[in-house]
């Protein structure tokens, strides 16, 4: 029986896998990849406690689409801002950027 | 204390106001430059309005008359106020009219006397200004205000010294006079802030009527009102400012340096009313002095306020008379024998109670006549010797009788008014302060039993001393005052600008002839059925005393015989006041050292002191400061290192330490909840 602490602990990974991507990952996309992923994680979250704890409220549903749809902006805006720091610096490696350096 | 109901009476303002108004005029015509031969005669009339006010508006004891008029001028909460007012009672109206009138009658002599000056009409501003702070201190009915006006008038005096600036000496005698000065001001301040404190109040009947109660057990004392060293340390600092504004020993040096100002300035603030103020501060609060001095428990070895008094004002008196002597400036005799004067002022409130302070107030008033006079009479001399080498000194003057005839005349007036010889004024004051002082030391028969003592104040022992002081600056005064004249106006000329001296124009000669009716008159007026202790006190005072009068007379007259003898043939030698024992003349014209005392010990003890301080300020106020700036620059030079500008380097400190919350918080609920889940 699949309950609900298996759905929190794959979420749980999720949200690692995300946060070691976008940590570490010197490319840029690799790291938008790896908010993705953390974004994703809370939208299992919220998902799998609803149908767990709450299952006749439709809220978590909601917060849930608005979830995906701040998603796909944020890739949206994160593609064009890569996309214009390549166009500036001719890469997009994070390493190399470091123009608020103290 | 008689009690009057005070009427309300709005015109009394002007009193204050008007010359006031006139000084800024008179500025604005010095600031522009234009009508400056105006300005003399809008601040003469302003003064002449404010004496009209106060003489239609006479408290008197009979009617029952008292001006008062008040204006809230800050109010702290319900905590205190503070009042602007014009408060005439008696001692105030007797003071404004001494001010008015020497006031008015130097502004008349300055006409001529500063004819031609640069800076004419900022003469005349600066005489307003000062006529009107005087006026504001006189009718001053609480402390604040006394003390607003008593920093006012002191401006006016280092304006009116330095006037001519340009001279070093008279830019650095203006510094002296304000800085000597300060050191009394800075006891007078913590006075009455001490006394404001203690009574809760600023108003001198509300200070009065705070110790009045506690006197009579009507109200608990406040823990620092039954303090017994507080309530002698309080006159005392009260008194030290009379110390300095009145030019009492050890900080009368700045008088005589004073004597750089022009010669009416030198009349009116030097001479008659300024110097006056610290007597009549003590005088108004006299109740105060005998008050703290009489209280049984105080009274030990010179812990008493108004033996200080008596012996400062007596020590003053004879160390400014025996300089006098030996002074070769017109203007430096003068400007001692004022100090000496003001000493006997002093003796006289020593002596404590209204008796003393009527007695001072009637020194006061009659001095005020002719010193002025004197020193109006100097100026008219100066003012004609202007050619001569130093026109000030008396060894270039000679013979001038003849040249002078009305300065000469008004003169004289004042030097036997001032040696005290009857019938003119300075007889009669003198001698009633001599007689006040011998009666205190029970020379009179019976002495005082203790308790009548305790209720009079001044310890017997030490009105003897003053009373012995008295007489011998009685004779000191009379030979000073003849050599003054005698070497001035008798003789032959001795220098090229005493043969060409003409007389002064007559708006100088009018004022010295005006005052010089009072020199001759007030003392006798005042003194007949004692009216002005009559007026001041609502009670007789003791008829003078013959045996007083008599001895007091021999002594005068034995001095003016001396200075006749050795100065009527005129000496082509040295000066025969130079014959008197050595040691003595050295003592005398080294000032008996206070001058070198002062230079010598307490001047670079000060710059030391001073220095120290700017030190301490450069290096530890303002090191604080940049040091506070520096180390906050250090700091963030070493926190800049932590900003690599990699966005990625940022979020992993976000997310360890979201981590490490999170962890903290688990363990916590675990350790609340007893064990691990």
């Amino acid at each position: 029986m699949i309950g609900l602490q298996h759905y929190l602990l794959v979420s749980a990974a999720l949200l690692g896998i995300g946060a070691f991507g976008a940590l570490t990952r010197r490319n840029a996309i690799a790291v938008l990849m790896g908010v993705e992923l953390m974004l994703n994680a809370a939208n299992l979250n919220f998902i799998a406690l609803w149908r767990f704890l709450t299952p006749y409220s439709m809220e978590p549903q909601v917060f849930v689409l608005i979830g995906l749809t701040i998603a796909a902006a944020e890739a949206a805006i994160g593609l064009a801002v890569v996309l214009n720091i390549y166009r500036e610096y001719g890469t997009v490696n994070l390493d190399k950027i470091a123009e608020l350096k103290g | 204390m008689s009690v009057l109901a005070p009427t309300a009476d709005p015109v009394l303002w002007l009193i204050v106001l008007v010359p006031l108004f006139m000084a800024v005029v008179a500025g604005i015509l010095a600031l522009t430059r234009r009508l400056e031969g105006a300005a003399p005669y809008l601040t003469s009339i302003g003064t002449g309005i404010a004496g009209l006010v106060a003489l239609t508006h006479r408290p008197s004891r009979t009617h029952g008359y008292l001006g008062h008029v008040d204006v809230s001028w800050l109010q702290v909460w319900d905590r205190f106020h503070i009042a602007l007012s014009v408060h005439l009672d008696h001692l105030a109206w007797v003071m404004v009219g001494v001010v008015c009138a020497v006031s008015l009658l130097v502004q008349v002599y300055s006409i001529g006397y500063m004819r031609g000056e640069r800076g004419y009409a900022r003469y005349f501003a600066y005489l307003s200004l000062f006529t009107a702070s005087m006026l504001g201190l006189v009718v001053a009915d609480n402390l604040f205000q006394l003390y607003v006006c008593w920093e006012l008038v002191g401006i006016c005096s280092y304006l009116l010294i330095g006037f001519w600036w340009h001279k070093p000496s008279a830019a650095s005698a203006a510094k002296k006079a304000f800085v000597v000065t300060r050191f009394g001001d800075v006891g007078f301040m913590l006075g009455l802030l001490f006394l404001s404190v203690a009574a809760g109040s600023f108003g001198f009947t509300d200070v009065q009527h705070a110790f009045a109660r506690i006197g009579s057990g009507a109200q608990q004392a406040s823990t620092l009102m039954s303090n017994e060293v507080f309530l002698w340390v309080v006159p005392l600092l009260l008194f030290c400012g009379a110390v300095g504004k009145s030019a009492q020993f050890p900080l009368h040096v700045w008088l005589p340096d004073a004597m750089e100002g022009p010669t009416p300035v030198s009349a009116l603030i030097h001479a008659a009313t300024m110097v006056a103020a610290g007597v009549y501060m003590v005088a108004r609060l006299i109740w105060l002095f005998t008050w703290s001095s009489v209280s049984a428990p105080l009274r030990g070895p010179l812990a008493i306020p108004l033996d200080v008094i008596l012996v400062v004002g007596a020590v003053t008196a004879l160390i400014a008379a025996t300089i006098a002597l030996v002074q070769n400036d017109i203007k430096k005799v003068l400007a001692y024998s004022t100090i000496s004067q003001l000493g006997f002022m002093m003796m006289a409130l020593g002596a404590g109670n209204t008796a003393g302070q009527a007695t001072s107030m009637f020194h006061l008033v009659t001095h005020a006549f002719f010193k002025a006079l004197l020193f109006l009479a100097a100026g008219s001399v100066i003012h004609a010797l202007h050619h001569a080498p130093d026109p000030n000194d008396l060894r270039y003057m000679g013979g001038l009788r003849h040249r002078m005839p009305w300065t000469a005349l008004t003169c004289g007036i004042g030097v036997v008014a001032l040696a005290g010889l009857p019938p003119f004024s300075g007889f009669w004051s003198k001698d009633a302060i001599a007689g006040l002082l011998m009666e205190r030391a029970g020379w009179f028969g019976h002495r005082m039993s203790p308790e009548g003592v305790l209720q009079l104040g001044a310890d017997p022992d030490v009105a003897s001393f003053g009373a012995v002081v008295a007489l011998v600056v009685t004779v000191l005064t009379a030979f000073y005052a003849f050599r003054l004249w005698f070497l001035a106006f008798a003789g032959t000329p001795r220098s090229q600008a005493a043969t060409q001296a003409h007389e002064s124009p007559a708006v100088m000669t009018l004022p010295l002839v005006l005052l010089a009716v009072p020199s001759v008159f007030a003392g006798w007026w005042l003194h007949h059925n004692s009216l002005l202790e009559a007026y001041l006190t609502n009670e007789h005072g003791a008829p003078m005393h013959l045996t007083v009068a008599v001895v007091a007379t021999v002594l005068a007259l034995a001095g003016a015989a001396m200075a006749v003898r050795l100065y009527l043939k005129p000496s082509s030698g040295e000066d025969p006041v130079c014959g008197m024992p050595r040691p003595l003349y050295a003592l005398f014209s080294n000032l008996w050292y206070v001058e070198a005392f002062w230079s010598a010990a307490v001047a670079p003890t000060l710059l030391k002191l001073g220095s120290t301080v700017a030190w301490a300020d450069r290096n530890i106020v303002d090191g604080t400061v940049r040091a506070t700036g520096r180390g906050i620059v250090r700091v963030g030079y070493e926190v800049r290192r932590m900003a690599s500008g990699q966005a990625q380097s940022y979020a992993t400190v976000i997310v360890a330490a979201t981590v490490a919350v999170i962890v903290l918080l688990v363990l916590y609920e675990a350790a609340a909840s007893g064990g691990m889940p």
